[in-house]
């Protein structure tokens, strides 16, 4: 059937920042299809040159609200890669411990508050209160778990100040970790209500084979340094991250796009997924069997699964942090000084929403004379239109509300963070 | 817990966005009552919600657009006045604000007494540091706000 369909969602709802998504079909055949950024682009590299290494970290965590820990540690390998800094045992610890809070802090507002409203036909979390305030409080109660657990580490919630180039200002006391760590355990049990909740959605089905992205390690699932590893076979060292990303500027978004040797690639959970399925927890396998996730999984859509499936391994691994640290003790150790030395480096790490790269270039004087960052979603989003190529003319029948709808959630599926847009308050006086 | 909890909120990245975050961390280096905690919140979100738990009040400070000219400050509290985000959608960062509100009505969740001191910004572009107008309102909202913890601490005796 000749189908005439014309699309024009400004300002998706429920991601990150100003998309819009632009689909004009006529007589069943797809004349346009593309997802519009329309952020201001930022200018981060620009506010780092000049400033001293030391506060590039601190500088970069507020890009994102939700990724501070992740951009606090991509900047920080990036200087200590520049530097030549070792990090100790204890230090490695900490940053894995921390960045699994931040990992459940995210996936839980994803999964929970912005994709879940769609399985239950309500527009936000809000009305979705009303009708399953069970559901919301559940996933406000791990937020707070997640949250107190950056704030152990980090010094303070949302932006973890005690995280420096080298280790940390302020240490947890091992009592500190104990209480954690029996919170985290009293946590399963809403873990197992998540995989549960989530494994009863019906979850759209859309396969488009495409190359995953992600860090992968020899010996852990992979989330902080690591190789470049894609499905398509091969791997790059980080420094060689360039080779992978190809950034071109496009007309149609102030975001640049990346592709590697498709027209596009696919980075964050799935892709995690995709890549490391073998090192995930026990648990988190048998998370993913019950949400029907398997390797490779090419269904867009199941990127919210494979978060939730890394909220199983986020919580089994930190407990199991946990229970190293508390064996070991916790010592007091100084970050080492400034040797009078700069260089270049790459920091790069998987955040919440995929691989995140820092490359910084450090004068003799200690000052940032270059910087480079790439995140996740730049690297999403030609994949994204790419998704909606296919998908389009796969259901254009089914008309412009539920091609609207089904386009948004696949939009809101890979959890883009368009950009941490203008959103101070607006106030009228009653 | 501490009973009163101040919260500066903003990206201090993005110009005058940030003077809640820069009263806060001016705030923090002040002699204030044992009874009070001063956090730094940045952009929060919904995460929001977990810092007001168990607390008698907060007092938020944040980049407010009001029409009026910039620099100038209004004490409000969430009765008095409609809240919309600059674009009025779901979104994970400062509508954070709004929707930690709605969503506590929603769940019956009690909320402590909330104070807003809102600033109006002069501008919010990707930028480090405040606008001179901004920067100058600073020892002002600073002296309001201690006016009224001195209200709220005599309200308890």
């Amino acid at each position: 059937m000749a189908q005439n369909l014309k699309i024009d969602v400004h300002h998706v709802t429920r991601v990150e920042g100003h998309g819009n998504i632009v689909i004009n079909a006529k007589n069943g055949v797809l004349e346009e299809c593309k997802l519009e950024i329309v952020e201001t682009p930022r200018f981060f590299e620009a506010m780092l040159r000049g400033r001293p290494y030391t506060e590039a970290s601190h500088i970069t965590s507020r890009i994102c609200g939700i990724c501070a820990v992740g951009h606090a540690t991509a900047s920080l390998r990036a200087s200590e890669n520049a530097l030549g800094v070792e990090l100790s045992e204890q230090t490695w610890l900490l940053r894995k411990l921390i960045f699994f809070g931040e990992m459940l802090d995210s996936h839980i507002l994803h999964a929970y508050m912005l994709v879940a409203p769609d399985f239950f036909n309500v527009g936000s979390v809000i009305p979705l209160a009303g009708i399953a305030p069970e559901v919301v409080l559940r996933a406000l109660r791990m937020k707070k778990l997640a949250g107190d657990l950056c704030a152990m580490i980090g010094g303070r919630h949302t932006h973890p100040i005690a995280m420096t180039v080298g280790g940390f200002t302020h240490l947890p006391t091992v009592d500190e970790i104990k209480t954690m760590r029996e919170r985290l355990i009293a946590a399963r049990n809403d873990v197992d209500e998540t995989v549960a909740l989530f494994k009863s959605l019906p979850w759209p089905q859309f396969n488009r084979e495409t190359e995953y992205v992600a860090l992968s390690k020899p010996d852990e699932y992979a989330f902080i340094d690591g190789t470049i590893t894609t499905t398509d076979g091969g791997s790059y060292h980080i420094n060689d991250y360039r080779q992978v990303t190809n950034e071109r500027c496009v007309q149609h978004s102030s975001a640049k796009h990346t592709a590697h040797k498709r027209e596009s690639y696919m980075v964050g959970a799935l892709a995690r997924f995709n890549v490391n399925y073998k090192q995930l927890h026990p648990k988190a396998k048998e998370a993913a069997d019950a949400l029907g996730l398997k390797p490779i999984c090419t269904n867009p859509y199941y990127n919210t699964a494979a978060q939730v499936v890394e909220i199983v391994h986020s919580v089994e691994e930190a407990i199991k942090i946990c229970d190293e640290l508390i064996a070991r003790g916790i010592k007091k150790e100084t970050p080492p000084k400034f040797a009078g030395k700069g260089g270049a480096g790459v920091g790069s790490c998987e955040v919440p929403r995929g691989i995140l790269f820092h490359n910084y270039e450090i004068g003799d004087d200690g000052k940032v004379v270059n910087a480079n960052c790439i995140i996740p979603t730049g690297q999403n989003l030609a994949n994204i239109e790419a998704d909606m190529r296919a998908l389009v003319p796969q259901i254009l029948e089914q008309g412009q509300e539920k091609v609207t709808l089904a386009l948004e959630m696949l939009v809101r599926a890979y959890d883009p963070c368009i950009s941490c847009s203008v959103h101070f308050l607006n106030v009228k006086f009653v | 817990m501490k009973r009163t909890l101040i919260l500066g909120l903003g990206n201090p990245l993005q110009g005058d966005d940030g003077v809640g975050c820069y009263i806060a961390e001016t705030l923090q280096r002040q002699m204030l009552s044992d009874d009070v905690e001063v956090i730094d919140g940045g952009t929060p979100g919904i995460g929001l919600l977990n810092l007001f738990e168990g607390r008698q009040c907060v007092i938020i400070i944040d980049a407010a657009e009001m029409g009026l000219p910039a620099g100038e400050y209004r004490r409000f509290e969430p009765h008095e006045v409609v809240l919309t985000g600059s674009n009025q959608r779901f979104s994970l960062h400062r509508t954070g604000v709004i929707d930690a509100l709605a969503l506590a009505r929603e769940l019956n969740i009690a909320l402590p007494k909330i104070v807003f001191f809102g600033v109006q910004p002069q501008s919010v572009e990707w930028r480090d540091g405040l606008s001179p107008r901004v920067q100058a309102a600073v020892p002002r909202v600073i002296e309001a706000i201690l006016y009224e913890m001195e209200g709220s601490q005599s309200e308890k005796v």
